[in-house]
């Protein structure tokens, strides 16, 4: 996302929240959920929101890469938080549907990373406010009654031994 | 960088390339007035832009040196000239040290004192000075309208246009006197500037004036608008074949179609060429490199070394020339230091006493190939082993003599008994190799004891346009670069012999063992349907890492040559040996482009291991 289209989001939750001393700063998120499983990401590394991608697997299977997509002439390699974060590898991408074809997804959310650039699948994608304090830590925050993990800058500056 | 000091270091790097090459024939050819006037020449050249960037102390030693050389060459003996390289080898390394400081500062030189024979004590008479001191002015002068004039705000405050001759004691003062000071730089940097302002449009001789210097990142900027196109005419060319039916009633329609796709495919192709070779630079500099430093070894180390270089005319991406240096140099000095043995040591063991060095350079398909051959000791893996286990590792025992000698690739191995200044630290081979994988290179050790051992770098070519054949294996397509393939075609499968569960293909009366991609690659769940059909698709590969041999891969389909650009894996990818690249397919589909020899070692690995295991079993 434009750092400027950041700003603005950041201006907003800060107005939204009165910026008060005291008062709780809200900072942008976004939700992704997929198959059961639930996090939030920093807003300011999100890149953008990709409806319908191919993902083509790559031709051996590992944990946490699934294939790559065709971002507009750009290839992008698509990962498995769940295989990221050790939870059930089944929710991975990385499986066809009945017909063997690789599977197509709602939307593959493209974020940018220290490292380099990465998506991931989604069925549901969400905006949100979440308090600025909790998103810095690690673990899981709890927005609307649902349990998150959070994927803050810990987890993008980290992306590189993560994926190795 | 300041964009003129980088101007300034490459013009400086070019004179002292200059100035290696011209000692290269004095050293072969000693008084060879010629390459003696070249020296002086880049001597000079370099003393004069020094000057302009106020780095004093090397300035002064390019002039001591001049005066060492002094005008004749003919005074000069071999050991003279080994010492004037080893000088301008010090020149290069303080250029490195320059570039990595990013701005002009008075970084110290020091000339070592040259002793030997008649030269150290020749001095400039007061006629010689007199003309060195008028050059220089010239020298400064020319430097000065070379650099300043790109610099407008430095002009800003135009001084009235000087007489040279007259403004020629002010430099002969700051010369003489080694400048240390800002200000008496400032007073022979401003009527320079006035005097090359006053005259911008002088009309040189200088074969520099038909060349502009553009960066790569700019060359690679064009490049990579050149595959924008390239991809797009692909897209054309899918769309004109997706129409072809709409085209039934206007045949001459879909034809000039089809002859303007042709003549833009023809069109694009040859500008991506002509920009490509605007990369290309000869290996011949890094042979030369390579040639210095054996000298300067065996002119001390005692040791009798000839240097032969194969190959030497082969143009790569300049990136990769500039990356191979030094793990080359670093190769061939392993190989000097612990390789090549003392001539009487050489005499002892039936060989000549001058070891040899040779390195060789070629071209095999999609990948350059260099070998460092010394005819040396060889490595012992009995005293790599001993190393190995002393060191900790346990299983260096149980290692083949092959996997024990790739060892040495390892952090912190070294079996040298003591570290000199060349090599023996045990931190050089594992940078290598690491060096060398960050190219998508490989490095491997072949060694003989006492015939000797022979390092063999593989890099690919930074291709960037593949003539690909796509194939399907399960389903999914994959691209496989046509320099790799023989022969495709399909056959029946009852051409295909079975041994177990081994199928054989016969291929010019010889038999071909089948490695079946379609059990290996990710498999639909209706796969028993396909295998069962009566057709199979097979590649005749060549195995690029064995002369003369080749391969037989069963695919499940043979779709289409096409033409792909060839995109590196990106970042956060996890690396598969034999995936050379990405492309994109002119439907938007990315490929994955495969390399055929790399595939067949995987397979063969995991059919070794899987044996071992069942084995073991």
């Amino acid at each position: 996302m434009s750092q400027w289209l950041a700003n603005i989001f950041e201006q907003q939750a800060s107005r939204r929240s009165g910026d008060d001393e005291g008062t709780e700063q809200l900072v942008p998120a976004l939700t992704i959920e997929h198959r059961g499983l639930r996090y939030v990401s920093d807003f300011s590394y999100l890149s953008e929101v990709i409806e319908n991608a191919l993902i083509v697997p790559y031709p051996e299977k590992h944990s946490a890469h699934i294939g790559i997509i065709n971002m507009r002439g750009a290839i992008v390699p698509v990962l498995c938080l769940a295989a990221l974060f050790g939870q059930d590898e089944k929710c991975c991408l990385g499986e066809r549907d009945r017909e063997g074809r690789p599977l197509k997804y709602p939307r593959m959310v493209v974020f940018c990373s220290p490292a380099g650039s990465f998506a991931v699948g989604a069925s549901h994608v969400k905006k949100c406010l979440v308090p600025r304090e909790k998103m810095q830590q690690c673990g899981e925050i709890e927005i609307e009654g649902k349990v998150y993990r959070i994927l803050n800058e810990n987890f993008f500056l980290r992306m590189e031994e993560m994926v190795a | 960088m300041n964009d003129l000091f980088l101007e300034f270091l490459l013009e400086a790097e070019e004179n002292v390339q200059a100035l290696n090459e011209a000692v290269d024939v004095l050293i072969q050819t000693p008084g060879e007035p010629e390459a003696f006037k070249r020296v002086l020449r880049a001597l000079h050249t370099l003393k004069g832009g020094f000057g302009v960037f106020q780095m004093t102390s090397v300035q002064n030693a390019c002039h001591e040196i001049e005066n060492i050389c002094g005008k004749d060459a003919s005074k000069h003996t071999k050991e003279f000239y080994l010492w004037l390289q080893s000088q301008a080898q010090e020149l290069e390394r303080f250029l490195q040290t320059a570039r990595e400081a990013g701005s002009p500062s008075d970084l110290p030189f020091t000339v070592t004192p040259w002793n030997g024979g008649e030269a150290a004590t020749i001095t400039t008479t007061a006629g010689e000075a007199e003309i060195s001191l008028e050059d220089e002015f010239a020298l400064a002068e020319k430097e000065a309208a070379k650099f300043f004039t790109k610099e407008p705000e430095k002009s800003q405050a135009p001084a009235a246009p000087v007489e040279p001759a007259s403004e020629a004691p002010a430099l002969k003062v700051v010369h003489s006197e080694a400048p240390s000071g800002p200000e008496k730089v400032a007073e022979t940097k401003a009527p320079v500037t006035a005097t090359a302002s006053s005259a911008p449009a002088k009309p040189s001789s200088h074969a520099a004036d038909s060349h502009v210097r553009v960066s790569l990142s700019k060359i690679d900027d064009v490049l990579a608008s050149i595959w924008e196109i390239f991809m797009a005419r692909n897209q054309i060319s899918y769309l004109i074949e997706q129409s072809r039916p709409l085209f039934q009633n206007d045949p001459a329609l879909l034809r000039t179609w089809e002859a303007m796709d042709s003549s833009l495919r023809r069109m694009v192709g040859e500008l991506e060429s002509q920009v490509m070779e605007m990369r290309m630079v000869p290996l011949s500099g890094v042979f030369q490199r390579m040639a210095r430093v054996v000298q300067q070894f065996a002119h001390t180390s005692g040791k009798q070394i000839e240097f032969r270089g194969i190959g030497e005319t082969i143009e790569l991406d300049k990136r990769i020339v500039d990356s191979l240096a030094d793990p080359l140099i670093h190769l061939v000095r392993n190989a000097m230091d612990h390789g090549i043995e003392m001539p009487d040591v050489r005499r002892s063991k039936g060989k000549d006493a001058t070891g040899v060095i040779t390195l060789k350079v070629e071209i095999s398909g999609t990948e350059v190939i260099l070998s460092v051959i010394d005819d040396g000791k060889g490595l012992n893996p009995d005293v790599i082993r001993k190393k190995a286990l002393a060191n900790g590792l346990v299983h260096a025992a149980d290692m083949s003599d092959t996997e024990v000698i790739n060892l040495i690739f390892e952090s912190g191995f070294s079996t040298a008994e003591k570290v000199t200044d060349i090599s023996g630290r045990g931190v050089g081979m594992d940078a290598v190799k690491s060096h060398l994988e960050s190219l998508s290179g490989s490095i491997e050790v072949h060694s003989v004891p006492d015939k000797g051992c022979t390092f063999l770098i593989r890099i690919p070519l930074k291709v960037s346009v593949l003539n690909s054949l796509i194939c399907s294996i399960n389903e999914m397509d994959y691209a496989i670069p046509h320099s790799s393939i023989i022969e495709a075609y399909t056959i029946d499968q009852t051409e295909l012999k079975r041994n177990g569960h081994d199928k054989y293909y016969t291929y010019r009366g010889e038999p071909l063992k089948v490695h079946d991609l379609t059990k290996y690659f990710p498999a639909r769940e209706d796969f028993q349907l396909k295998i069962i059909q009566r057709k199979a698709a097979l590649l005749i590969v060549r195995d690029e890492s064995v002369p003369g041999k080749c391969h037989a891969l069963q695919v499940s389909q043979i779709c289409r040559n096409q033409e792909l650009v060839v995109k590196p894996l990106p970042s956060l990818t996890q690396p598969i040996p034999y995936v050379s690249g990405v492309s994109i397919l002119a439907d938007g589909r990315p490929i994955f482009i495969l390399s055929a020899t790399k595939l067949i070692q995987q397979l063969t690995e995991k059919r070794e291991k899987a044996k071992h295991v069942s084995m073991a079993g």
